[in-house]
């Protein structure tokens, strides 16, 4: 991978952006419902539509608007959101704190759970404890999060009360969230890592290795998982990204204020330009993410910095 | 450039042991009749595709029927799972919600395998400028934040059983293409491929006699393993509101109803949770071990 590379990648995911937010703009432009009505209610009289539709831009062509959008959009001006008429950027800035507490909080589990149970799986394969853990695993993907989150709020919050079940100030807030956020992306890393470290653990060069007589906390930690390594970045990647936009049930069962809380609440309300911008938001946050692995990924395999090609498929 | 002259050998076939179609499948059948993992997940998914076709008779009461002396009442041998906030018998709601369930995961996989195999066949096979744009499109829908725009859709479309299929099955295709761009990249170049082509086969008939079926393990596999997302974002979409219609019965519907019940009449929430639990369960069982049987390649996913 060289320059030449590095700025094709660079492009290719500032067109992926492109798309996704252009798609969204003119997808909106379909929802359901006037905007304007929506905002002031149905017992306006037309004059005044008319006056506030005319404010907003709202009676230019729409290629106009669609110009203006992106115009407005490059200087990080998303206009004011329909309900509160807050700036939209203020109401992003302090629900995306909330939500990436949660998706930090939630990945932190699913890494940390996941590697560790995969390796273990990996290491006694066919035994007890291997089956266990793929059984647990097998449960967390299948167990679905906004349920679970209820059943959690239930035992933990109402019976034991050890933790709160709403909001997020009081401490312990975030465990069950991020629990039941973290959990399946911590059965679904289980069981890539296990796989992964299954195939390395089988090859030709780690038998070399063990010949040698690597110890084998360094033979599994260094020379196995790192070269397990790549598949499991990638999925973290897309995981993520996912969680991103996944934590819309966990905020809504939690009551959290985060992202997923407010794209829900202004697509209910057809809030146009919070809408928007938290499509834009997340898009970007997605994307970025995926870039930062693919450039994290020359690090970690330095056969992807010669050019070579990366034996993926 | 000698090179440009020999004959490369390509890579052969195993030639141990010829896996034709055919007994590629009866292998595979052997396999999961074996298992007691497989054989556990293909009866309850049996159980729950039956009940979910002939609901009607095996439900003891009308999903909808409104028996409003009796509201969220304790299991009764008259109701065996206790009735919810509206006196409607939690187990004929159930047993209708399998139903929706069954039929957006099967319907919208159906559309994903229809998608995601001609997308990836053709980018694989065309190769060049196509694969290049289709390789971006791919590239753009699974950058989607996929629930978001599933809700998006739905609200533009309205709820309704049609509207999840397509929500949901136009959304996630961009996996099973890769895999079967990937796939058929490396089809193409195999001898019988060429063989055909030599015989004056056609490009359309050189994918649908040749590549499609050494794809169609592999397109199984994935909508087998494709079914739990189906039916956890069918309940997420409906847990929103956004599902099917009410009062008509989903699982997710049924959860989000239970919700301000939970301490009083915890049976109601779980007995949902378990049902879907267990469905899911059974398709991400059995999609393992299809996979170990059909398509190991694809292990990891």
């Amino acid at each position: 991978m060289n320059v030449h590379n590095i700025v094709a990648r660079l492009l290719w995911s500032l067109g992926v952006i492109f798309i996704v937010v252009s798609t969204t703009f003119f997808l909106l432009q379909i929802l359901p419902g006037d905007p304007v009505k929506l905002m002031m209610g149905d017992r306006v009289d037309p004059v005044t539509v008319e006056q506030v539709r005319e404010k907003m831009g709202l009676n230019k062509p729409i290629i106009q608007q669609y110009i203006d959008f992106w115009l407005k959009l490059l200087r990080m001006d998303f206009g004011d959101s329909y309900q509160l008429k807050l700036p939209v950027i203020d109401q992003i800035q302090s629900a995306s704190v909330v939500t990436l507490r949660l998706a930090f909080y939630s990945s932190l589990i699913a890494v940390i759970g996941g590697l560790l149970f995969g390796v273990t799986a990996a290491i006694f394969r066919g035994r007890w404890i291997d089956n266990l853990l793929m059984s647990i695993a097998v449960f967390g993907i299948s167990t679905p999060s906004f349920w679970f989150a209820l059943v959690l709020q239930l035992i933990f919050g109402l019976w034991l009360q050890w933790f709160p079940i709403s909001g997020y100030q009081a401490p312990g807030a975030f465990v069950l969230p991020a629990f039941t956020l973290g959990l399946r992306y911590m059965s679904s890393l289980a069981r890539l890592t296990r796989t992964s470290m299954l195939e390395v653990l089988s090859s030709e060069y780690l038998l070399a290795a063990k010949a040698k007589g690597v110890g084998s906390f360094r033979l599994i930690w260094l020379h196995a998982f790192g070269n397990a390594l790549l598949p499991i970045m990638t999925f973290i990647g897309s995981s993520l990204a996912d969680m991103m936009a996944g934590a819309i049930l966990i905020e809504h069962v939690f009551s959290l204020p985060g992202i997923g809380r407010l794209t829900f609440d202004s697509l209910m309300s057809r809030d146009l330009p919070l809408l928007q911008a938290t499509v834009v938001y997340l898009t970007v946050i997605s994307v970025g993410i995926y870039l930062i692995v693919d450039f994290l990924a020359l690090f970690i395999d330095p056969r992807l910095r010669i050019g070579g090609k990366r034996n993926v498929e | 450039m000698l090179n440009k002259f020999t004959l490369v050998p390509k890579a052969p076939w195993p030639t141990d042991q010829v896996i034709t179609q055919e007994n590629l499948y009866k292998r595979a059948w052997k396999l999961l009749r074996k298992d007691p993992i497989a054989l556990t997940s293909l009866i309850l998914i049996a159980v729950l595709i039956i009940s979910a076709l002939f609901a009607p008779w095996i439900a003891p009461y009308d999903p909808n029927e409104q028996m409003l002396s009796k509201p969220l009442s304790q299991p009764s041998p008259q109701h065996w799972l206790g009735t919810d906030e509206f006196g409607r018998d939690i187990l004929s709601r159930l047993i209708f919600g399998a139903r929706i369930s069954m039929s957006v995961a099967l319907g919208s996989q159906f559309i994903v395998s229809i998608i995601g195999f001609w997308m990836g066949l053709i980018a694989g096979y065309m190769g060049g400028k196509i694969d290049r744009i289709i390789s971006f499109i791919i590239q753009i829908f699974a950058s989607f934040p996929y629930l978001l725009f599933a809700m998006a859709l739905i609200f533009v479309l309205g709820p309704g059983l049609l509207n999840l299929f397509l929500a949901l099955g136009l959304l996630s295709w961009a996996g099973t293409a890769r895999v079967v761009r990937a796939q058929v990249m490396s089809l193409k170049h195999r001898e019988f491929v060429d063989a055909s082509w030599m015989m004056g086969a056609s490009h359309y008939w050189i994918m649908t006699k040749h590549l499609f079926p050494n794809v169609l393990p592999s397109l199984i596999v994935l909508a087998t393993m494709g079914i739990p997302n189906a039916i956890i974002a069918e309940a997420s979409l409906s847990y929103l509101g956004l599902g099917v219609r009410i009062p008509t019965a989903s699982w997710g519907q049924m959860i989000f109803a239970a919700k301000p019940f939970l301490q009083t009449f915890p049976l109601y929430s779980i007995a949902t949770g378990i049902l879907m639990m267990l469905s899911v369960l059974a398709f991400n069982l059995l999609g393992d071990r299809l996979r170990d049987a059909l398509d190991p390649r694809l292990s990891g996913r």
